[in-house]
């Protein structure tokens, strides 16, 4: 027995002088170049994904095309994401007051800041708008209290955006019948002085915070887009934002104050506004644009590598490790248990294995874990056979009969000689069965057989053609299709390159 | 061993393995988490526990496993394959009306692989070493590597949605329904246009695999020295390749072809999907999204009895063609 140190030392020369050898190989280079880098990608994933690739929905609006699309397309047609209001909980007074206007029409409303209440969201600290009768008489009308912006709001983009969405928490208090208070949120356009209003709410009674939906996409913002409210396929944002323009944003607060109340009680009712926000959804995002519910394409590839190179290399170690026991059992144990396995191992290679998976896997549920094994348990009969077929050969060979000679138990010959010498057999395999396996999952994918809680290149390839208008978005299809490729030729490649070094006699026979 | 042992040994390994895939079946079913008996309750909206015994002796659920087992293989054999929880017609009827479908697709599909995959490979083989046998080699290689339903949608996309020259889904012009065509060549033609894309398909997905094969025996068999005889003869290039050659060559593209007869289902549920080709295959994507379980387990008993037949078929030629091969 070799010292521990001259053993490592030996290996890491073998393995030097391999990887000298292997340097000489054109396509077993290109293929490890191939390789490295992907890897790198799928290692690296959450540096270069700006996004996660399955939870963040409308980074951008739906079925965005890639950023360079537009410069391509010299810049027309297309917007980009754009925050046209950000006021996350106006923190202090001056917030307020810095970039918005007040008027109202009455001398009981007042701008005021809260300086102990916000939105659950934003914490303490908003705006208040409050209507205050000291006389006691009611007004039998309405008050008005206007918020402006002070700059205006430029939306520079030819082309209107996909969407936009306003994000406000609203609480009413001290509301009543005749005492309503109506809030209206509207976008007037500088150019031809049109206010679009966007959102329009009465609040009959107080409420506590809410968070309305105040979305272009909603059916009631498209019901105030049209005339009688009647023809929701109006689209709010291509009305709106329909060229490049200066918009002024305004906020109305209206308090009526109609109800005779027979003690004349003095009258306080309050708007409170936090956290203020409108953002246009762009058509162009990112590298690879944006899928049907607007998550980030290009992430989604990025993370795509790792399922791919996870699924590939797990799924072959488990059929390379399945194959490599029967076929010595087969091999060097031989007789009934040689008969049994190869019969078995015939009967599995003659079964179709794409509908097999899909049977199982529809049966058993689509979880990652499910798919790596069922592909690595369908996919080991091949090697079983080769390795059988050189241990058959490895057996008569005179270091095998040196070593029953002297007493050598099966276990030891078969670990200690045998299993050395069908090693090369095992690196080619593995490297081989990694595409099979890539393209068995990608497949499943595709077939909508796929975890829903990660999204692989297959199921990118699904999404795309089972969505309603989603092949002619070629950017979110041809890049997963075409890496689900290199990938596996790259292991090929590679597998190939291995095989020549390492098993020279073999290569030439097959 | 004789050609008779041989044929029988082939035979009964043939119908083991039928036995087997039924049995995987029938555990695969079997080891379904969950009782069935729970699912068709609440979907047929059962009132009492004593209607529930009733279904559960109607569907023979109440039996034993082995006495269900032998009932499913007779079943299985004798054509019964029970009803599609979905439509809930005769899974037969179904593959009745598809069958056709796929048989064209899969058929055309091959020949053409074939043909194409064998004359290039016989070329490639005789130019060895010349750009021709390189891009034909590399292109093959690709059109293996990259996902054959990644194809079709690049298909899709420019002939059917782009140029428009070929429809993306069906297989008959949707008026027929309405108006059926009388003149033979109109059905053909309709039919032929609804086939192209998914046979171009499946041919790029199969053809690599038949010319590096092809190639591979040729450039064997061309160093022989009957085919320089050949040649010393004065006879025609054309003739050395495809009659001296290609003769002795095509013993390993035989058992191939028909195994990649039985490759092509796998292929034609990818395709059949993509075009929306409604063909067994695509019946079968469909049963996975309504978890369709009859349909499932028939199509894969199918399947795999295609597969098994192609396999035996190959032997059998195996044997056939070449008397010289020794069996055993």
């Amino acid at each position: 027995m070799a010292a521990p140190k001259s053993k490592t030392s030996f290996a890491i020369k073998r393995f030097v002088n391999f990887f000298k050898i292997f340097l000489t190989n054109k396509r077993g280079v290109l293929g490890l170049a191939i390789l490295v880098v992907s890897s790198t990608i799928a290692i690296i994933a959450p540096l270069i994904a700006p996004n996660d690739p399955v939870q963040a929905t409308y980074v951008a609006g739906d079925f965005a095309a890639p950023i360079w699309l537009k410069w391509l397309s010299g810049g027309q047609g297309f917007s980009e994401n754009l925050q046209l209001i950000d006021e996350s909980g106006f923190p202090t007074m001056a917030s307020v007051t810095d970039d918005w206007n007040f008027t109202s029409t009455s001398e009981n409303i007042d701008l005021a800041y809260e300086q102990n209440e916000g939105s659950p969201l934003s914490g303490p600290g908003s705006v208040e708008i409050l209507f205050r009768r000291p006389t006691g008489k009611p007004l039998i009308g309405t008050a008005e209290a206007h918020l402006t912006s002070k700059e205006p709001l430029t939306f520079p983009y030819e082309s209107p955006p996909k969407l936009f969405i306003c994000n406000m928490t609203i609480r009413a208090s001290g509301v009543e019948n005749l005492r309503a208070v109506q809030v209206m949120i509207s976008i007037r356009r500088v150019e031809n002085d049109t206010a679009y209003v966007v959102w329009n709410k009465k609040f009959s009674s107080s409420a506590n915070w809410t968070l309305p939906t105040i979305s272009s996409y909603s059916t009631q913002m498209r019901a105030l887009f049209s005339p009688g409210g009647f023809n929701l396929t109006v689209d709010p944002a291509k009305v709106v934002f329909s060229q490049p323009d200066q918009y002024v944003l305004d906020l109305r607060v209206s308090f009526d104050d109609s109800k005779l109340d027979m003690d004349e009680k003095r009258v306080v009712t309050a708007v409170f506004i936090d956290d203020f926000n409108i953002k246009a959804y762009g058509t162009a995002y990112g590298i690879l644009g944006t899928d049907h519910w607007g998550r980030d394409i290009w992430s989604q590839m990025v993370y795509g590598a790792r399922i791919s190179l996870f699924v590939g290399l797990f799924a072959a170690f488990i059929g390379v490790v399945i194959g490599l026991v029967v076929g010595l059992a087969a091999g060097y144990v031989g007789r009934i248990a040689d008969e049994i396995l190869m019969r078995t191992t015939d009967i599995l290679l003659v079964l179709p294995t794409l509908p097999l998976l899909l049977v199982l896997i529809a049966v058993l549920g689509p979880s990652l874990t499910n798919i790596i094994i069922l592909i690595g348990f369908l996919g080991w009969m091949g090697f079983a056979r080769v390795v059988r077929s050189q241990v058959l050969s490895l057996k008569e060979r005179p270091f095998i009969e040196a070593a029953k000679s002297v007493g050598a138990g099966k276990f030891h010959i078969i670990t200690r000689h045998v299993l050395p010498n069908v090693m090369s057999l095992v690196y080619v395999s593995l490297a081989l069965s990694v595409p099979t396996a890539i393209i068995s999952e990608a497949a499943l994918s595709f077939l909508g057989l796929f975890d829903p809680t990660v999204i692989s290149w297959g199921r990118m390839l699904h999404d795309a053609q089972t969505i309603e208008g989603g092949l002619d978005k070629w950017w979110w299809w041809l890049p997963p299709g075409v890496s689900i490729a290199l990938v596996s030729v790259s292991f090929i490649l590679l597998g190939y390159a291995i095989d020549e070094i390492l098993n020279p006699k073999l290569r030439k026979r097959r | 061993m004789g050609f008779k042992a041989y044929l029988a040994k082939r035979v009964a390994f043939a119908i083991v393995t039928v036995f087997i895939v039924l049995t995987v079946n029938f555990v695969i079913f079997e080891l379904m988490p969950g009782d069935p008996m729970e699912v068709f309750a609440s979907s047929a909206r059962l009132q009492s526990l004593e209607q529930v015994e009733i279904v559960r002796e109607m569907f023979g659920l109440d039996q034993p496993m082995h006495v269900r087992y032998i009932r499913y293989i007779t079943n299985m054999l004798t054509g019964q394959f029970g009803f599609s929880y979905h439509s809930r017609t005769a899974v037969s009827e179904g593959i009745m009306a598809r069958l056709l479908n796929t048989l064209m697709l899969i058929g055309i599909s091959t020949v053409l692989a074939i043909a194409i995959g064998v004359v290039a490979g016989v070329i490639a083989a005789q130019k060895r070493g010349g750009i021709y046998d390189s891009t034909s080699v590399l292109a093959s290689l690709l059109t293996y590597s990259l996902p054959s339903f990644w194809i079709g949608m690049v298909l899709l996309l420019i002939f059917s949605h782009n140029l428009g020259w070929f429809p993306g889904s069906g297989v008959v012009p949707v008026e027929w329904a309405i108006t059926p065509p009388e003149n033979l060549f109109v059905v053909i033609a309709g039919r032929l246009r609804h086939l192209f894309l998914p046979v171009v398909t499946l041919v790029l997905f199969q053809y690599g695999g038949f010319l590096l094969l092809t190639r591979a025996t040729m450039l064997e068999t061309l160093t022989e020295d009957y085919i320089i005889t050949a040649r010393a003869k004065g006879l025609k290039e054309r003739t050395v390749l495809f009659k001296h050659a290609l003769k002795n060559a095509s013993l390993p593209l035989i058992t191939n072809a028909a195994i990649t007869f039985g490759f092509m289902f796998s292929g034609a549920i990818i395709t059949e999907q993509v075009f929306t080709y409604p063909g067994l295959g695509y019946w079968l994507w469909q049963a996975i999204n309504f978890n369709d379980y009859p349909v499932l387990q028939t199509m894969f008993f199918i399947i795999s009895l295609c597969v098994i037949a192609a396999n035996l078929i190959a032997d059998l030629l195996y044997g056939i063609i070449d008397p010289r091969i020794k069996y055993g």
